[in-house]
């Protein structure tokens, strides 16, 4: 099929708008067609798509490299205001005694508590058992007594552990999770691949079917699994693959030599093999490296901007918001201070580009 | 070493598999709901309650989660009242085509080549897809911020969507 009243017919139906008797006609090509039948699923598809589409331009500025800067969706905040609107009109359950509390959300958060599906709103208590399932611009954080704060990226799947365990168990997706202190057993997240336990520290779990990555701003992170364990230390990154010890990844910024890299910490045992890493953040970002202060944040916490200790020139760094794979890096950007000061640079992984931001002492 | 007793929900790559094919398990919801953002709240439910199950493999997850995902979207109508969708066994028919375009790439990878074909549009394209997206009209409003008629703006749609479907699927060279 495929004629041009064919598709406008089908995309009329898919927006809505067809009649009663423009549904009938569809149908019946339908039924008669597996041509029209697969092109109405391909239409269909390109539609939903847009749901997850950054709602504004990416422009490069190809007129002053090489600060080219990628804008990226600022509207992405206004719909996510909307979504907070709608949170704030569903009816939530008061708040009970709990492991944890919800301290923020954006957009419609609802946890499976006990085969119920049950909306959530700031101060609601998070009960062990609970499981996640974010949408699309929606965001989560969570307190535990204080002492630990994290934040669920959208997309995130998880459930929290049980009493006194702190314990989050991420089926898929990105949390970014600082640790203040401990009154009882270390914050640990767990995934299919293994265990990321905390030492004190700052730090960011992403998973996904390639496996798991973890980013380690501050203090320290243990990530253990059956065949191994390894300690990562601030300003670094490690992943974690079924079947396979734990293992650093090595790979410095650009522009840093090997000779300044930080000494790796051992590897218990030190696996025979390196696994492939997985899939970095897909962040695309074109402004150069650089070691500085960061001068101002952005109304989303989507961008920062670097005054560079040498030059003192200011550069923009913008994460494109891409799917799920930019979690991490926008969880990060998102924990930053005005006054942090931070190495910013790329890592090269399997031929893509991620952004890398470590935190660094001031000169 | 000790690790903490990790639940099923941390332990099913089939889960993951389906948040890899969100995009078209949006538009499956859509096709019987004709409301985006509805589809995105039940597509949340469908996962939530993904998570309690045991599935053998990601086919399997498939398949639940169409059948949830229908069931959910079906409840949501009768409570919205009437609306005229394709009828039950219709929906049947279009399982194989969802299959088939399930098995293209990944949504993310998606989301990326849509990303470039839509900064690729013309920009009367473009100017018509931001209206329904950006500013999230429906195609009477569009037509109203126009001033051209209605069909005119569903006939720009469809060229478009067709477009951008052509576009994605020779950058993801799965055409």
């Amino acid at each position: 099929m495929n004629s041009r009243s064919d598709d406008d017919l089908m995309v009329r139906y898919i927006e809505g708008a067809a009649s009663a008797e423009e549904v009938t006609l569809l149908e019946t090509r339908l039924r008669t067609d597996p041509g029209a039948r697969r092109e109405f699923v391909r239409l269909a598809h390109v539609q939903a798509l847009f749901v997850d589409l950054p709602r504004a331009s990416v422009v490069i500025d190809a007129t002053s490299p090489p600060f080219r800067r990628w804008h990226v969706a600022r509207a992405a905040g206004l719909v996510a205001a909307a979504l907070v609107l709608v949170a704030i009109a569903l009816v939530a359950r008061p708040a009970r005694s709990g492991v944890a509390t919800v301290t923020a959300l954006q957009g419609a958060v609802r946890c499976l508590r006990e085969q119920d599906v049950v909306p959530l709103r700031v101060g609601d208590a998070v009960q062990p058992g609970d499981q996640f399932a974010l949408a699309g611009f929606s965001t989560l954080s969570v307190s535990w007594a204080g002492e630990v704060s994290v934040d669920v990226e959208q997309y995130s799947i998880l459930t929290v552990g049980g009493e006194g365990a702190s314990t989050i168990y991420l089926s898929s997706g990105a949390v970014h999770a600082v640790v203040i202190s401990h009154s009882g057993n270390a914050f640990a997240i767990a995934t299919a691949d293994g265990v990321a336990r905390d030492l004190g520290t700052d730090f960011i779990v992403h998973c996904d079917a390639g496996g798991t990555a973890v980013q380690v701003a501050a203090g320290l992170v243990m990530l253990e699994n059956a065949l191994g364990r390894v300690t990562v230390p601030a300003g670094r990154s490690a992943s974690l693959h079924a079947g396979r010890a734990p293992a650093l990844e090595i790979v410095p910024p650009h522009g840093q030599s090997a000779g300044q890299r930080q000494p790796a910490p051992a590897t218990i045992p030190a696996p025979a093999v390196r696994p492939p890493p997985p899939p970095p953040p897909l962040v695309d970002v074109t402004s150069p490296s650089s070691t500085g202060t960061v001068t101002h944040l952005d109304g989303q916490r989507r961008a920062f901007t670097l005054r560079d200790d040498r030059s003192g020139e200011t550069s923009e760094y913008r994460a494109h918001f891409a799917g799920g794979h930019a979690e991490a890096i926008v969880a990060r950007i998102a924990s930053l201070q005005v006054g942090e000061h931070l190495t910013v640079g790329y890592i090269e992984q399997e031929g893509r580009r991620a952004l890398s931001i470590v935190t660094t002492p001031p000169p | 070493m000790t690790q903490p007793d990790v639940p099923a929900a941390a332990h099913r790559p089939p889960l993951q598999v389906l948040l890899a094919e969100r995009g078209i398990l949006l538009a499956y919801i859509n096709v019987m709901l004709h409301d985006l953002h509805g589809a995105e709240d039940i597509l949340q439910e469908a996962l939530l309650l993904a998570m309690d199950q045991d599935f053998g493999d990601a086919d399997h997850a498939r398949a639940w989660i169409r059948v949830t995902a229908r069931n959910l979207t079906f409840a949501e109508r009768r409570r919205r009242g009437r609306g005229a969708y394709l009828s039950d066994d219709l929906l049947d028919l279009l399982d194989t085509a969802w299959r088939e375009e399930t098995v293209n790439a990944a949504h993310a990878d998606r989301i990326v080549a849509l990303q470039a074909c839509r900064d690729a549009l013309s920009a009367a394209a473009r100017r018509l897809i931001d209206l329904r997206f950006v500013e999230g009209l429906d195609g009477q409003a569009i037509a109203a911020r126009l001033g051209r008629p209605l069909n005119t703006v569903y006939v720009g749609l469809s060229r478009t969507y067709r477009r951008l479907a052509d576009c994605i699927q020779r950058r993801l060279g799965d055409a």
